[in-house]
């Protein structure tokens, strides 16, 4: 509503419809005919399965197939269920049990089908017996599955002030009906049928893409709805009534446009030459995203040990109709966004982006933030929310403030107190710079090294100690053998440099350069590698807030603390470089690594708080 | 994985995944389970719905994770990956659709495809309050489960029927296993299954 696109209309925009044809670039069609006739075009070359004589009450075909399935088995079993059977007898009834049912089911269809064709006898009936046979059951399917959801589908939400109440009787259900046969009022009924339509259309025209999958029934009842909506506000002015044939061509319009544009979140099989399924791809790009503004909601979510496509399915399939109240308004600003670069699923995953640093906190607090993510709310903040995923979109800085603990719970995440995509300019970021994160950590007391103790790495801290640390460094060393021989070689040299200087060197000899003006990380060729030439790595400054304690040590010599805590920042660094190499090139990075990660992280939050302590005192 | 916090108020987490076909009342049967509630409007599940419910089994802590797929499975997406994690899985039938019941073959044939060889396995005739439409019998239903040697209970999610216990069974089942198996979990030991129809006798009639 607020971002209509600018392209040039002929027409002001007045409905709804219309403005969300003119964002998805839905060609105007000079004559409102032609959409008319291609869609009755579809509808005559695609009737619905033969099987199903009563046009649009999906009530009557869907009890029919199970009606003549048990009846079939009555027959097969010869009336009575026969008590006790050896294994293989059964093994063997059950199969010609069902080849005979699914011989006498098809049998019956066919007949069925002759006895409506000639009861209809019309001339466009002729040629089709052909088609039907060969595809015959697959259609017959689809309508059944069609039907299923539809029984099932609920009434749109929102933006109906007026209208919502008639439209959104769509499916009552009675109350002992757990088979979800529609009982429905006239209302209902003709919508059920246009949706019916509509949808089993699209499914045959796109047979040979994905076809009909479950949730599609969701996004075009949201169409139908916003075509209702703008039909009541047009009758209210102009005394014509939309044909309900128009009103299924107009839905058909944009549900093709939008479900073709989205069919790859809907799709389960990897493209030709590619390993990666579409939604697998799409839920990667989500968590590189998540990555590129918060690094420790993203190291979070790649901890829950589930892959991020879980909880997104849900909510790209339905393109987030079942998280808001509003749908019909959600939709408007998302199909906004749409254009110059933006795709339809790239705005998806930008929103799903925007959604997850909402939720940052309770994301990065909960400790059961897997059931919490799986089961979110439905949004009341829908603006934060998109002001969010706005910025994600035109990739611009978010500031993120320190994550709040919802619920107590230690945190095992690194907090960057600012962060921007890769693509801002890093001048501008220095100016935002904010004291990390000292006043936000609950985390429990820990015991630190003595200085005297510290060289044999046998102190703990807290839960773990720096030998653990030590080798799950190791470990993640191991893993880097699949990565590409430049990359291990340069690892192997700096490993072992880092591991002599990180852990058994005094400090004074191990940290030559804490001094300087930038950070070490920064200015480690290997912490560099996986940034070149690649837009989606984790920009350098996405740590700023971590180098702080650093900057500070200028002025003073740099404390025990500060300069363990530099040098675990390095080593954070290299972690995370090795698991962002590793994930952009689909390589599993074991959960050790990323617990290390986290540790590790935690220890040199730990230790930048104490050095931020020691110099204050 | 490593989600479990070290003060975990369970002593065990099992990984409990409902499949079957569209329709047959997987989430119906979850929600009456987690929630005690039942809604006849129920709505498609798209992807994967998720839900957490602690259980104490002879006093043994259990957190369970109860992960209910989308019945669409000619287009199973991410059924088939989240299989491999699952260490119990309830098989649900309608027995007002006896294609539902059917399927259960098919769905099997995917268990032992992509699922671990020991996962333990409940068949659910769901739906067996509405006994005018009944076309699935209950013998039929029983027949099926001794044939694979898995228990079997005929439930109602909408009259409470059996569905606490059909839960509470598989994960004491899960819960033994883990147990003998030294809480190895799935992939802990390699050798053969061969615990024939353990528990195939107890059918559970309704009404």
């Amino acid at each position: 509503m607020m971002h209509a696109s600018s392209s040039s209309s002929i027409a002001p925009v007045e409905s709804r419809a219309a403005r969300w044809r003119q964002q998805l670039r839905i060609r105007p069609q000079p004559h409102t005919n032609v959409v008319r006739s291609s869609f009755a075009q579809l509808v005559a070359q695609f009737p619905y399965p033969s099987y199903d004589d009563n046009d649009g009450d999906p009530t009557a075909n869907k009890a029919s197939p199970n009606a003549t399935a048990s009846k079939v088995s009555e027959l097969a079993h010869g009336g009575v269920v026969p008590d006790l059977d050896p294994l293989t007898a059964l093994v063997r009834e059950t199969s010609e049990q069902q080849q005979r049912l699914e011989s006498l089911e098809l049998k019956y269809r066919k007949e069925k089908a002759l006895r409506n064709r000639a009861g209809k006898g019309g001339a466009s009936d002729q040629g089709r017996t052909l088609v039907e046979s060969e595809d015959y059951d697959e259609n017959a399917v689809t309508l059944q599955m069609i039907d299923k959801d539809l029984a099932r589908l609920p009434p749109p939400k929102g933006s109906g002030q007026n209208g919502s109440q008639n439209l959104a009787g769509v499916v009552v259900s009675k109350d002992e009906d757990t088979a979800g046969i529609p009982t429905s009022s006239g209302t209902s009924d003709e919508r059920i049928k246009t949706l019916r339509r509509v949808l089993y259309i699209y499914a045959c025209a796109h047979a040979e893409a994905i076809g009909y999958r479950q949730g599609m029934h969701e996004i075009a009842s949201y169409i139908l709805f916003a075509l209702e909506l703008d039909q009541q506000a047009e009758e209210s002015l102009v005394a014509v009534a939309t044909s309900q044939e128009q009103i299924a061509s107009d839905a058909y319009e944009l549900l093709e446009t939008i479900l073709t544009s989205i069919e790859c979140v809907y799709d389960a099989t990897p493209l030709p030459g590619q390993h990666e399924k579409p939604l697998e791809a799409s839920a990667r790009r989500v968590l590189q995203g998540v990555q590129t503004y918060d690094a420790a909601l993203a190291l979070r979510l790649s901890q829950l040990g589930v892959p991020p496509q879980l909880y997104l399915t849900k909510w790209m399939r339905l393109m987030y109709s079942r998280e808001v109240t509003d749908v019909l308004s959600l939709w408007d600003e998302l199909f906004a966004y749409v254009g110059e670069g933006s795709t339809l699923v790239t705005v998806l995953e930008a929103v799903a982006v925007g959604r997850l640093l909402s939720w940052r906190d309770r994301i990065c607090t909960d400790p059961d933030a897997l059931h919490f993510l799986m089961n979110l709310p439905i949004e009341t903040n829908v603006q934060r929310w998109l002001d969010l995923s706005r910025k994600v979109i035109h990739k611009q800085g978010i500031p993120l403030p320190p994550i709040k603990a919802t619920t107590p719970v230690a945190p095992a995440t690194s907090i960057p107190a600012y962060a921007v995509p890769h693509s801002a300019p890093t001048g501008s970021v220095n100016s935002n710079w904010s004291q990390p994160n000292a006043s936000l950590m609950s985390t429990p007391q820990r015991t630190f090294p003595s200085e005297a103790g510290n060289e044999s790495g046998v102190f703990s801290v807290g839960r773990f100690s720096l030998s653990a640390v030590k080798e799950k460094f190791e470990q993640a060393k191991h893993t880097t053998q699949s990565l590409s021989k430049r990359l291990y070689d340069e690892w192997e040299q700096q490993q072992h440099h880092r591991a002599t200087d990180a852990f058994e060197r005094p400090y004074s000899d191990a940290f030559p350069d804490s001094e300087h003006d930038t950070p070490t990380a920064i200015n480690d060729p290997l912490t560099q590698v996986p940034y070149r030439n690649d837009d989606t790595a984790v920009p350098a400054n996405v740590y700023n807030g971590q180098s702080t304690p650093q900057r500070q040590s200028q002025a003073s010599p740099p404390t025990l603390e500060s300069q363990w805590a530099s040098r675990v920042q390095s080593d954070v660094h290299v972690l995370q470089n090795y698991c962002m190499t590793m994930e952009r090139s689909q390589a599993h990075v074991p959960g050790t690594v990323w617990e290390a990660l986290a540790d590790l992280e935690m220890l040199r939050q730990d230790l930048s708080r104490r050095a931020a302590g020691t110099r204050r005192t | 994985m490593s989600q479990a916090s070290n003060s975990a108020p369970y002593d065990m987490q099992i990984k409990l995944l409902m499949i079957g076909d569209s329709g047959v009342g997987k989430t119906c049967l979850l929600l009456r389970y987690a929630n005690d509630s039942f809604s006849p409007t129920f709505i498609t599940t798209i992807g994967i719905d998720f839900k957490i419910k602690n259980v104490d089994v002879e006093g043994t802590r259990i957190k369970l994770q109860i992960w209910d797929t989308a019945g669409q499975e000619r287009f199973r997406t991410i059924t088939t990956s989240y299989f491999r994690g699952a260490q119990g899985i309830l098989l649900v039938y309608d027995v007002t659709d006896r294609r539902s019941f059917e399927s259960i073959r098919n769905w099997i044939s995917q268990i032992q495809q992509h699922a671990d060889v020991h996962v333990n396995k409940i068949l659910v005739g769901n739906k067996c309050d509405m006994l005018d439409e009944k076309v699935v019998s209950t013998e039929e239903g029983q027949k099926l489960a001794s044939e694979f040697g898995i228990p079997f209970f005929e439930c109602s999610a909408k009259n409470d029927i059996h569905v606490e216990s059909s839960f509470m069974h598989i994960a004491k089942a899960v819960k033994d296993r883990l147990k003998a198996d030294g809480q190895g979990g799935p992939s802990a030991k390699t050798g053969l299954n061969l615990k024939p129809n353990q528990s195939g006798g107890k059918d559970k009639k309704c009404c």
